[in-house]
């Protein structure tokens, strides 16, 4: 037998629990309907936002993807030009252009490390500083004029990290270095020579194997035989100097002449410039054609990703409209139909006294229940099936945001109290006298 | 006079406009202590009089007073308010809620006046054994025989100690031993000081009424 503690009270709760308890196939199957509305809907808009998320990855892979062929179609770019020369030659102020005329090499020498202070200025109009010493000499061991280059690899801007490998050389130098004890021949040396890689060659008395040999440019280069530069130093006698400093000329600063001189005079200020504008012309040229390109590229990827998502949102709307519809209709029909069955009772009920609100509120009592259980089972079911579907792993929240479950919550109880509010009201109205009257 | 009816009417609009008089100016007067029953065959309008007299459905004409206050003098919500606290009926269906035990149906009322308490509880658990349903407080009524259901109806209108109690063919579903029973329990419920309306056709009733009407065609004939 009951006890006598307020656990026992009998009041509205109470006929709503019992009655939900009373019919468990419109209760289980209104909140059924409810899950289902609401999962849909969570799991669509999980679905939608995981969607635009791998678009902007997509679109993040892409632009990184163009920005690595940027560079790479710079290297391309530095090959071509490679065949042209550098762009832009540092000599010492000292050198009268008539001497470098008839010598047909600088007479006027630098510091070697004059190359080094403008790699570290934080230079960031030049690339590719290649330091040389030139000079045309007699090769006695073959009796004929060549023109010997003493290298040591391009020297690194370091202002510009962009072109560097993690060594801190160049990803493609225009110029490599010569091995030590070895030399690179111009294709006319070569030929006539009869000189491959590989064969030793003597020059003032020194020692040098071949590394290799260049094809044909059609300028000076043909003439040229290169070696490492401490040995040029050494054979010329003039340690710790060099010629000049090859440079190629940065294509953000192709807008302004002159920008180059002004800044390297700045820096080293016994030296002279000499830039060769159109070169530096036909870079830009290949350079913003090649960015116009991918921009194109980009762009109508990005309007396809857009009409895609469109089409994708116009679905999903439709589909959950149609569902919280359905929902809805369930919804409406059970309470409805909960109404007719409960007639007689409502009638007893107002006739012992029960308010219309009290009446209201055990059948919209009712319908919100159902809408709020399902609130969280739908929200729950349709947060794993959206993460599911969209194919993310699992611990995997991202799509998930406040605004979704927000209204996934609130979804199913406003969704339930409106479709039971109307057969609620007409419980409520219901005439007692006209119930209790039937025979 | 606990309840006075004054020279109620009540026609039913029926097809084709045609009115019928359900009941037709009657007045009644029953004292706390007694216990006033109305015979008539069926369709006389003694379920219609007993609606209209306790306070569920509005007269076409006549007053209603329940313990001196004029009942449809009074805004709806608060004749609701009034029922619930000095009112009982019984009916012949029972009206029972299916999915309550008989104690939660027993105490339904004191939801709708918002007078549950523990004394209140007390009185559902005396009421239960004064009609005999200890066996059958935690069942539900489709487990309850026909007899069972009556007297489950009858201690729910007898919850709240309503000053009035209206009863409408209580015995038409009953066998003789339940219908005896429950007789006697009204009876008994006026003995305790209300004023109880009885309609029926049941012969049953013999002399437990104080005084009894006969019914015929919405009108108390004479003898
Ligand atoms: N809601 C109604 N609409 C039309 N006619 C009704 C309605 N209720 C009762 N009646 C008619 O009114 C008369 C009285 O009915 P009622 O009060 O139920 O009589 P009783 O309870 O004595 O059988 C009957 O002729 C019945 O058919
Ligand atoms: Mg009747």
């Amino acid at each position: 037998m009951a006890g006598k503690n307020n656990r026992d009270r009998t009041d509205i709760r109470t006929i709503i629990g019992s009655e939900l308890r009373h019919s468990k196939f419109g209760f289980i199957t209104g909140v059924l309907s409810l899950v289902i509305a609401t999962a849909v809907f969570v799991a669509s808009m999980i679905l939608l936002r995981g969607d635009e998320l791998a678009t902007e990855r997509l679109m993040m892979e892409k632009e990184k993807e163009l920005r690595v062929e940027m560079v790479q179609l710079e290297d391309d770019y530095r090959i071509i030009m490679r065949n042209m020369g550098y762009n832009v030659l540092i000599l010492s102020s000292e050198q009268r252009i008539s001497d470098l005329e008839r010598e047909g090499y600088a007479t006027s020498l630098i510091n070697y490390d004059d190359v080094w202070e403008l790699a570290e200025s934080g230079i960031t109009t030049l690339n590719h500083l290649l330091p040389v010493l030139q000079q045309k000499i007699f090769w006695r061991e073959k009796d004929t004029e060549i023109y010997l280059s003493g290298i040591r690899g391009q020297v690194p801007v370091y202002a510009k990290p962009g072109h560097l490998t993690d060594d801190f050389e160049y990803r493609s130098p225009i110029m490599d270095r010569v091995p030590d004890g070895k030399a690179d021949l111009g294709e006319e040396v070569a030929a006539h020579h009869n000189l491959r890689p590989g064969d030793v060659v003597t020059i003032r008395g020194e020692a040098f194997e071949v590394n290799r040999v260049y094809p044909r440019r059609g300028n000076r280069d043909d003439l040229t035989m290169w070696i490492p530069l401490d040995r040029a130093q050494a054979i010329f006698g003039t340690p710790g100097m060099i010629s000049g400093i090859l440079a190629l000329e940065c294509v953000c600063a192709t807008g302004e002449l002159g920008q180059v001189r002004k800044e390297v005079t700045a820096i080293l200020p016994h030296t002279q410039v000499f830039e060769f504008s159109s070169l530096i012309a036909a870079r830009a040229d290949v350079r913003h054609r090649a960015s116009r390109l991918h921009e194109e590229i980009l762009q109508a990827e990005l309007a396809h990703q857009s009409r895609l998502r469109t089409e994708k949102e116009r679905l999903a709307t439709i589909l959950i409209a149609v569902i919280i519809a359905a929902a809805a209709v369930w919804i409406f029909v059970l309470i409805h139909n909960n109404v007719r069955e409960r007639r007689h009772e409502i009638g007893i009920l107002r006739a012992i006294g029960f308010r219309r609100h009290q009446v209201l509120g055990i059948f919209l009592g009712k319908s919100v229940i159902m809408g709020v259980l399902a609130s969280v089972i739908g929200c729950m079911a349709g947060v794993a099936a959206g993460l599911h579907f969209a194919g993310y792993p699992a611990g995997g929240f991202e799509p998930v945001n406040g605004t979704v479950v927000a209204g996934g919550l609130l979804l199913a109880p406003l969704l339930a109290f409106t479709a039971g509010l109307l057969p609620s009201v007409i419980a409520a109205n219901q005439d007692p006298a006209d119930i209790l009257n039937e025979q | 006079m606990e309840l006075k009816v004054a020279g109620l009417s009540k026609s039913y609009k029926r097809r084709k406009n045609k009115e019928v008089k359900a009941v037709d100016g009657i007045s009644l007067e029953i004292a706390n202590g007694e216990l006033v029953s109305v015979n008539g065959p069926s369709g006389c309008g003694k379920t219609t009089l007993l609606l209209m007299a306790g306070g569920l459905m509005s007269p076409d004409s006549g007053k209603v007073l329940l313990g001196g206050m004029d009942l449809y003098a009074l805004p709806p919500e608060e004749r609701d308010r009034e029922r619930a606290l000095r009112v009982g009926f019984v009916f012949q269906q029972f009206y029972l809620i299916p999915y309550l035990t008989v104690t939660e149906n027993i105490l339904i009322p004191s939801v709708g006046s918002g007078t549950w308490s523990l004394s209140l509880r007390e009185r559902a658990m005396e009421l239960i054994t004064r009609l005999n349903l200890d066996h059958r407080a935690d069942h539900k009524p489709g487990e309850l025989s026909t007899g069972e259901r009556q007297r489950a109806a009858l201690a729910r209108a007898l919850i709240n100690k309503p000053s009035v109690l209206f009863a409408d063919e209580p015995t038409g579903n009953l066998d003789d031993d339940n219908a005896e029973i429950v007789l006697d329990h009204i009876a008994g419920y006026a003995d305790e000081g209300a004023a109880v309306l009885l309609v029926t056709h049941d012969r049953r009733v013999g002399n437990r009424a104080h005084r009894v009407y006969r019914m015929k065609e919405g009108r108390f004939s004479d003898n």
